[in-house]
């Protein structure tokens, strides 16, 4: 059964990878035309692989790291098509496609033994809003992030990055805003699940500070817009630390008590 | 703005070096306030975190409309002294994040939630914060909501947790099967007499099906294939494969006990476990089951080496069915499930464990109760950053 899923999976790979070698070579109309076919196509087909997957275990596949990394392709790819599209910028869907297509490829290289298993702490009304909104935030943040090392590449040849980070502003903006999302909606789960909002267990205490290294970027841009290779920089670099409360966690020492790590 | 290169340190209008060395500062007083006393900071109880809290509000607004007078207070509530206090307050966290925390009273780096260094960049973010918040207060204007929201929110929500935690009370509640309990115990030798008691009628589990995995046959250790436990969701209906060994389940019996020829038999008895009839590659092998107090367990052995066997049963509910009795009286039926809380005479309480020994034959539960006075304060904070969020996706930056 999980054969048949996987080859949605595949057409998604092959789709998508056909069509950002397209999207960076975008020579005439025709070939940007393929290349939104395919890059939808992809989308399609890995949409499809996500809900015949939610059938067939029957519970929201949300609770593995493989699972989650499926609507992390998922949000990368439909945030990236909606800002191209609304902006038209070629590179952003490229960057973004890229960005999906590594995600998906890890989890071919680590497939998940998906266990229909789900447990009771985690059958609850906050499980997917929680898990969703925290993939978007993910999704918007990654971006971000590209624009980044846009912006280093940019600023290396000498040229002007203010229009660039200006636009990294909208993302990290959209990107923070469901990252708050995530951590009030985890406390208020916590709550009832746990009996209380905030523990400081090893995923929340990187949850934290993830939400705040983005905060810190914010208010730097803010008060002091002239800097701009230090706001390149930690741009790019600030979602390390996002990875390091997504999966990071589970190799870190201080995490082999937390109530957080599933799989 | 002058460029600070220009300014002598200590000089206003301040800004980023000075925040770097209050924050310093304050790290280095907390740590060494933690190194002499070796003990944790104070967390006062009601009445005197409230009087702390109507202090703090007082402090704030009184130095807010003081600022003009003073550049110090005008210097709190600016992007560096954010930054400062966001940084100090981060870096702690971090250190929390990498060091294993245990609580246990004496602050140490692995007991840092107790510590004075903790305590001081929670002030000082709590002071930064406030002062920051207000002055966009006045007057008030629609273009300063989200701000507003955003850092009141935060505000309010950190402060009345951090307030709030000498407050907290977190029991636990035995309860046995047709008794009635008022007691609940903290470690070995704190009890509290309730302003309410429960009676358990009947506690209820519901498992998964019981996993299969490949184990020694001497050990019972789980096997590894491809470094991964070899372990799979039991095969019903359809064939799985673990190391090339394809297995299928031909039946399947959540209660079953063990008959006088050692056959499985279903039948709804106490002490009734799950099993599986199983074929591997094809050839009928006889049951697993993975035993519990009644019933051995039993394997199915495939080579001197390799044998496959039933898991012990995951959890997929369970809950208690109590009746809760009042002080006046009153008397009503509850369902407490997990992620499910009820809440009587302020208490919540959630459904913890139960005897694990007995899983689903458990006539044991036990209740965690938590009060927790200052979380509607909590929660009005996190509404507030909520609908603050939501304005930051749909307004995005504002340019200064
Ligand atoms: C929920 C977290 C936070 C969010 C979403 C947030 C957002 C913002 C935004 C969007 C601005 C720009 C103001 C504008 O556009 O009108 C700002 C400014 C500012 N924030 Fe925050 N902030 C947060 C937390 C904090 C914290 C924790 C502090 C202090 C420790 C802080 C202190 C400040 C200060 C001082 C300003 C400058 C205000 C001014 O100069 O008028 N913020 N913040």
């Amino acid at each position: 059964m999980w054969y048949y899923f996987e080859i949605f999976a595949l057409i998604s790979v092959i789709m998508w990878s056909v069509a950002l070698v397209f999207t960076v070579w975008q020579k005439s109309k025709t070939i940007k035309l393929i290349s939104e076919v395919l890059s939808l196509g992809g989308f399609i087909s890995l949409l499809v692989f996500i809900i015949l997957l939610w059938i067939n275990l029957d519970r929201p596949p949300m609770r593995t790291l493989g699972e989650t990394r499926l609507w992390y392709s998922f949000f990368l790819f439909l945030i990236g098509y909606v800002v191209y599209k609304r902006w038209n910028y070629p590179w952003f869907l490229s960057y973004s496609l890229f960005l999906a297509l590594v995600f998906i490829v890890l989890n071919w290289l680590k497939p998940e033994a998906h266990s229909t298993t789900l447990m009771p702490a985690l059958q609850s009304i906050w499980f997917v809003p929680h898990v969703i909104v925290y993939m978007i935030a993910y999704a918007f943040l990654g971006v971000s992030s590209l624009i980044g090392f846009k912006a280093l590449v940019e600023h290396s040849k000498g040229r002007p990055v203010k229009l660039l980070l200006d636009f990294g502003d909208n993302i990290v903006y959209l990107g923070f805003g469901f990252l708050t999302l995530g951590l009030v909606f985890g406390a208020l789960w916590a709550k009832e699940a746990w009996g209380h909002y905030w523990t400081w267990d090893p995923k929340e205490t990187w949850a934290f500070i993830s939400w705040a290294v983005y905060m810190i970027y914010m208010h730097m841009r803010y008060h002091r817009p002239q800097k701009e290779t230090f706001h390149i920089r930690m741009l790019a670099f600030a979602f390390i630390i996002l990875l390091i409360a997504w999966f990071g966690i589970n190799y870190l020492p201080a995490a082999q008590t937390s109530v957080h790590v599933y799989s | 703005m002058t460029k600070n290169s220009k300014r002598k340190i200590w000089h206003h209008p301040w800004g980023y070096p000075e925040g770097s060395l209050i924050a310093f500062g304050l790290l280095l007083t907390g740590f060494l306030l933690d190194f002499s006393t070796g003990q944790a900071f104070p967390k006062p109880p009601f009445p005197w975190n409230v009087s702390l809290f109507m202090l703090l509000i007082s402090v704030l607004i009184v130095a807010h409309l003081n600022k003009k007078s003073s550049p110090f207070i005008r210097w709190l509530s600016s992007v560096p002294a954010a930054i400062s206090a966001l940084v100090l307050f981060t870096f702690i966290s971090v250190l929390m994040g990498l060091v294993p925390q245990k609580n246990m009273g004496v602050p140490s780096p692995s007991n840092l939630l107790d510590s004075w260094a903790y305590f001081f960049s929670y002030i000082y973010l709590l002071v930064v914060l406030g002062l920051s918040s207000l002055k966009r207060i006045w007057p008030l204007e629609k273009r300063n909501a989200a701000y507003l929201l955003n850092h009141l929110g935060l505000w309010l929500a950190l402060a009345a947790a951090g307030l709030g935690a000498g407050d907290i009370q977190q029991y636990n509640m035995f309860l046995t099967e047709g008794k009635t309990t008022w007691y609940g115990y903290q470690g070995k030798n704190e009890t509290i007499e309730l302003p309410f008691a429960l009676r358990l009628n009947d506690f209820t589990l519901e498992n998964y099906p019981a996993k299969i995995a490949l184990v020694d046959p001497k050990t019972k250790a789980i096997l590894r294939s491809a470094g991964k436990p070899a372990l799979t969701d039991l095969p019903l209906d359809k064939l799985k494969t673990i190391k090339g060994f394809e297995i299928l389940a031909t039946d399947y019996l959540d209660f079953a006990v063990i008959d006088s020829l050692s056959n499985f038999i279903p039948l709804i008895d106490t002490g009734a476990v799950q099993a599986a009839r199983l074929t591997v590659n094809g050839a009928v092998r006889g049951w697993v089951s993975p035993g519990n107090f009644r019933f051995p367990m039993r394997i199915v052995p495939i080579s001197d080496t390799l044998a496959i066997a039933m898991l012990k049963p995951e959890a997929k509910r369970y809950a208690s069915d109590v009746t809760v009795f009042l002080p006046d009286q009153q008397q009503y039926p509850e369902l407490i499930e997990v992620n499910k809380p009820i809440e009587v005479e302020g208490w919540k309480i959630y459904q913890s464990d139960y005897d694990e020994r007995f899983g689903r034959w458990s006539r044991h539960s036990i209740l965690e109760i938590v009060r927790d006075p200052w979380l509607p304060l909590v929660y009005v904070g996190f509404y507030m950053m909520i609908i603050g969020a939501i304005l930051l996706i749909f307004q995005g930056k504002k340019t200064k």
